[in-house]
Order: structure tokens, then C-alpha cells, then sequence
């Protein structure tokens, strides 16, 4: 049972815009409407924390490639259309251009989002770290 | 050894995913893609084999992207060629960045925004077109007795509206071609639909079914050669008055249209857009140069006899028409000033039809083209044996009236003499004889 007397019935994901089809089924067998960008693509994740500092476009591929060591590539297309969402969804904002390069930073909701999905991805991990444990001493 | 090549590469835009892996397979061999010619044929230069990556993006080359290229260029692609929605990056020498698309929902996303809206457009844009230029020439039609046939729809573009005939040509396989892409675009959509749920990335169509699919490019490009000459061939038979506007305005367009989007288009649209500007009006000096078989009719009598007074001195003109493959005039002269020239019974002192050709070999066609307009007088009989294949004079007694048929190089001449003869035959005869030969003389 997770949290609030629900537990978690079904998922979906959908890359394309990266949120979670969550349906909670409450003890009398309520829903709960879903709500976009709850959850995150693995790209869109780290597109969010690359832009915990103002960065241009091509510095936040870089800065993902860097910190996951080549395991996460982010093509330009597909960052375009990120960053063109995000600023859309008011995630990120437009900080300043330069030589046709255009700065973005986090906007505070866009730190929120990053944020839960930080919880959650601990939770996850805190979550399996238990039950693998567990298996172990067995 | 060959340094540059060519081949055919004539694919449908939606398989561009098998495209893009040939010159992938190109470049691993050693030939770098260098452009593309007319649309179809694939230009390569010599490299070093695995020098170059390539990656096909959709694009819209009206609005453009701000700020997309740039970052391409940043993340290793550059731009090397564009066509219609398709753009051509290529990666820096000897560097293997990551592609510039890697989530294949997004990429399909992208391909319904910048490509698909604007194809569906253009797409009714096109069929509303051809459904107008079609609807302006079918009264036209009518103007035959006889039912559409081959012949009918073929003098039509050679004689009134070359356009509106060359979509009457190209109506049904244009409309059977356009079905087929329909179903094939369907299917593919399908395809990346599915793939964009699954997360996968687009599917990546076999190499040998893209260049049959291709075979629907070729047919479309045929099309649009015949309907290109044919607006050509209009351009020149029609007056500047009529042409000149459209152009005027359509440069306005463009102009303004390069103008607001500079910052989002690529160099490649902006070229494109300045090569059609200049390519029409090139074609428009081209056919302001032209010959004209038009000559007015102002002025202009076969037998210079003194006119009835309704005409003064000038014939009572039925019919004039031209294009740049033939002229087609009817018109009718007094014989007796004192004879109203047409009767009460609509029945003419003298009637001729002419038609000439701009070459020798149009000379049999306009042999049927004027005896078919005395329909009426000789009700259906056939072209006097002869005048299909050489030069002479005919004679065909009607009931009450008598046809000559002349036929001189590239030009026939009708006359149709109701009634008493005012003047002797030799008389007449040697006047159309004459007139003939003040027809523009046949091309080279």
C-alpha cells in the first residue's frame, strides 16, 4: 500500500511527453485523475538538472554527456524540442541569447518537478534496495 | 579512378529513414553525398570510407526553426542540402556525434508538425487547383458536337487552354498516383505511431521497396514537366496583360515572405525560393520572345471585295484563337455591298475558317480542324482523301452550298460559298491561295 490508503494498480509510460498514465485505486475503488509531468524521462530528467545552472543548448548535451559518462545522449533535435516544451509547461525560462545561442535556467516549478522526481527515484531506489536485501539473506 | 557519380534516388519523403541508411552505406564505401539534382538523382564525391555520418531531419521550409541549425552545427551536424521537407545534415570529418534525433516519439512528432500539416495543405491547395483549372476548360469542351473523345481533349490543348487540357491529361493518373501515396502514407503513419508508443525508435523501411515506392516520385515529376510546359506554352500565346499580374504578385510574395522569415529559413529555402523567382521569369521573357501564330484579323480580307456596310471593310470575326502550337480563326466576308453578308436564315455570303500550325507536320491536324467547323455542311463526311498527306485544292458540293478546301504546308483554309457565286471560282481560289501564302511559314 503506498501512501494516503492507495496502492498502485497501473503504469504507463509515454516518452513522447514524459508523464505517467498513474492510476491510484483507492479502498472503495476511486481514481484519481492523473497529472502531466509527474514522472520523467530519463533525458528530460537530466535535461531539468542540467539547467539547475543557466546553460545554452549545446552546454546542457555536453553537461549530460559528461555526467553520465557518455550513457545518456541527448541528440539536438530531440533537446530542441525539450527545451521548446519545458519553457512552453514554464519548467525553464529563457535567461539571455548570444550569438544565436539561447541561455535557459530552471524556473521554481521547474525546480519542483526535478525535485519530486528526485524523491521518487530515491523511493525507487530505497524500495528496491530493501526488497533485494531481503532476498540476499535468504 | 571516378571521383564524382550519380544514381537515381527517387524515394517517397516518408521513407527517408531507408535513405538516410544508403548514404550512411555510401559514405562507409567511400562516396560522400554531395546533393541532389532535379529531385531524383543523388550527386557523391570521393571520400575516406567512415569520413561522414549522415542524418535526415524534417523540416519546414517556410517557417524554419530559430536557433535549430545552430545547434546542430554546435552538436557536430551541418547542413548540407534541403529538399522540400527534408533537410540533409552531415557530421564534420572523422567525428560520429550522436544523432540529431533520439527519441523516435518526438522525431514523429516533429515530422506532424513541420512536414505533414503543410503537405495536407499544399495537398488541397494543389487538388482545388486542378479542380478549377478543370472546371474553366470544360465549357470549352462544348463547343464540340461530338461526345469527349481523345481527339477532342488533344485539339483542346493544342488550340484554347493548354493547361486546363494538360489537367484534363494528367487528371487520372495524378488522381489514381495520389490515391496510392495515400494508402502508403497511411501505412507508415501507422508504423510510427506504433513505434512512438513502444518508445522504439522509427522504423527503418528495406532499401528495394523505397525505389519501387519511387517509382510514384518519377510519375509526379512527369506530371509536373508536361503541366510546366504546357502553363509555358500559355504564357506565350496569351497577352502580357494576363500573365504579368500573377508574376507581379507572386514575386511580392515571395519577397516578402524571405524577407520576414530570414532569421528561421535556411540559406538552402531562401536559394530554392530565388531560383522559382527567377526560373518564372526567365520563362516570361521566354515567352514574350516567342513567335506568334496569333496574327489579328483587324483589317485583314481573303478576297478584298467592297464590305456590306455593317462590316466596314473590316470581316465579322466568329472565332479567334491561339497557342503557341496553332491559330484557329472563322470569319465571315460580303460578296455584294448590297447583301447583307449573313442571310436571315443565318446562312453566310462567305464564310472561311482558317487554321496554321507552327510546324509543317501540324498541317494535316489543321486540315480536320477546319473541316470539322463545316460540320453542318457536309454532316459528317469524311476529310477528302488527300488533304491528310499533301498539298491541293478540294471541292465538296453541299446541298446548297460549296466547300474548298485548301491546304498549303502548315496551314488549311475553308470556304464556304452559299448560294450565287458573285465571283468567279478561279477568282476565289486564287485569292485564298494567296492568303495562304501570307501564313507565317513553317519552323526549321
Amino acid at each position: 500500500m503506498g501512501p494516503g490508503g492507495f496502492f498502485l494498480t497501473q503504469i504507463e509510460y509515454c516518452s513522447t511527453i514524459g508523464y505517467s498514465d498513474i492510476r491510484y485505486s483507492g479502498v472503495g475503488g476511486e481514481h484519481v485523475a492523473r497529472k502531466k509531468l509527474d514522472t520523467l524521462t530519463e533525458p528530460m530528467y537530466y535535461v531539468l538538472l542540467a539547467l539547475t545552472r543557466e546553460r545554452h543548448g549545446y552546454g546542457v548535451m555536453q553537461y549530460v554527456a559528461g555526467l553520465t559518462d557518455g550513457r545518456v545522449n541527448i541528440g539536438a533535435g530531440t533537446l530542441y524540442a525539450l527545451l521548446a516544451r519545458f519553457e512552453q509547461e514554464g519548467l525553464i525560462r529563457a535567461t539571455a541569447e548570444l550569438e544565436s545561442r539561447k541561455y535557459y535556467q530552471l524556473t521554481d516549478a521547474g525546480r519542483q518537478v526535478l525535485e519530486r522526481e528526485y524523491g521518487r527515484l530515491r523511493r525507487q531506489v530505497a524500495d528496491a534496495a530493501r526488497v533485494l536485501e531481503e532476498e540476499g539473506r535468504k | 579512378m571516378r571521383q564524382k557519380k550519380q544514381e537515381l534516388c527517387a524515394f517517397l519523403m516518408f521513407d527517408y529513414k531507408a535513405i538516410q541508411e544508403l548514404l550512411n552505406r555510401r559514405a562507409g564505401e567511400g562516396w560522400a553525398f554531395a546533393g541532389m539534382r532535379l529531385g531524383l538523382l543523388a550527386r557523391y564525391a570521393r571520400c575516406e570510407p567512415g569520413e561522414y555520418h549522415y542524418f535526415l531531419d524534417w523540416c519546414d521550409p517556410i517557417r524554419g526553426d530559430e536557433g535549430y541549425l545552430e545547434l546542430c552545427a554546435d552538436a557536430g551536424w551541418e547542413l548540407i542540402w534541403e529538399q522540400g521537407y527534408l533537410r540533409f545534415f552531415r557530421s564534420r570529418p572523422g567525428e560520429d556525434p550522436a544523432p540529431i534525433q533520439t527519441d523516435g516519439a518526438l522525431e514523429y512528432q516533429r515530422f506532424r508538425k513541420k512536414a505533414l500539416r503543410r503537405m495536407a495543405l499544399s495537398g488541397v491547395l494543389l487538388l482545388l487547383t486542378a479542380l478549377f483549372n478543370f472546371l474553366m476548360y470544360l465549357p470549352l469542351l462544348g463547343e464540340y458536337d461530338v461526345s469527349v473523345t481523345a481527339r477532342e481533349v488533344l485539339w483542346g490543348f493544342l488550340e484554347h487552354g493548354n493547361t486546363g487540357a494538360a489537367v484534363v491529361l494528367l487528371a487520372l493518373p495524378a488522381l489514381v498516383g495520389l490515391a496510392v501515396y495515400l494508402v502508403l502514407l497511411a501505412h507508415r503513419l501507422l508504423q510510427w505511431q506504433g513505434a512512438a508508443r513502444r518508445g522504439e525508435p522509427l522504423p527503418v523501411p528495406s532499401l528495394a521497396g523505397t525505389r519501387a515506392r519511387g517509382a510514384l516520385q518519377l510519375l509526379c515529376w512527369l506530371c509536373t514537366v508536361v503541366l510546366f510546359f504546357a502553363i509555358l506554352t500559355d504564357m506565350a500565346a496569351r497577352s502580357p496583360a494576363f500573365t504579368l499580374p500573377v508574376l507581379i504578385g507572386v514575386t511580392i510574395g515571395i519577397l516578402l515572405s524571405l524577407a520576414m522569415r530570414a532569421r528561421e529559413q535556411s540559406e538552402f529555402a531562401q536559394r530554392y525560393a530565388l531560383r522559382v523567382l527567377a526560373g518564372m521569369w526567365a520563362c516570361f521573357a521566354l515567352a514574350l520572345g516567342c513567335y506568334f501564330l496569333f496574327p489579328g484579323l483587324k483589317g485583314v480580307l481573303l478576297l478584298q471585295a467592297p464590305q456590306p456596310p455593317i462590316f466596314q471593310a473590316q470581316p465579322w470575326i466568329i472565332q479567334e484563337q491561339g497557342s503557341f502550337f496553332l491559330s484557329h480563326q472563322q470569319w465571315v466576308e460580303g460578296l455584294d455591298p448590297a447583301v447583307p453578308a449573313i442571310g436571315s436564315d443565318g446562312e453566310a455570303q462567305f464564310w472561311v475558317s482558317r487554321c496554321a500550325g507552327r510546324w509543317e507536320g501540324l498541317g494535316a491536324l489543321c486540315a480536320q480542324i477546319v473541316w470539322a467547323d463545316a460540320g453542318e455542311v457536309h454532316q459528317g463526311a469524311p476529310l477528302p482523301t488527300g488533304a491528310l498527306e499533301e498539298d491541293g485544292v478540294w471541292e465538296y458540293q453541299g446541298e446548297a452550298t460549296t466547300l474548298y478546301l485548301l491546304r498549303r504546308g502548315n496551314a488549311a483554309l475553308l470556304l464556304s460559298l452559299d448560294g450565287e457565286k458573285l465571283l468567279p471560282t478561279e477568282e476565289i481560289l486564287a485569292a485564298a491561295e494567296g492568303f495562304l501564302s501570307r501564313s507565317p511559314a513553317p519552323s526549321a
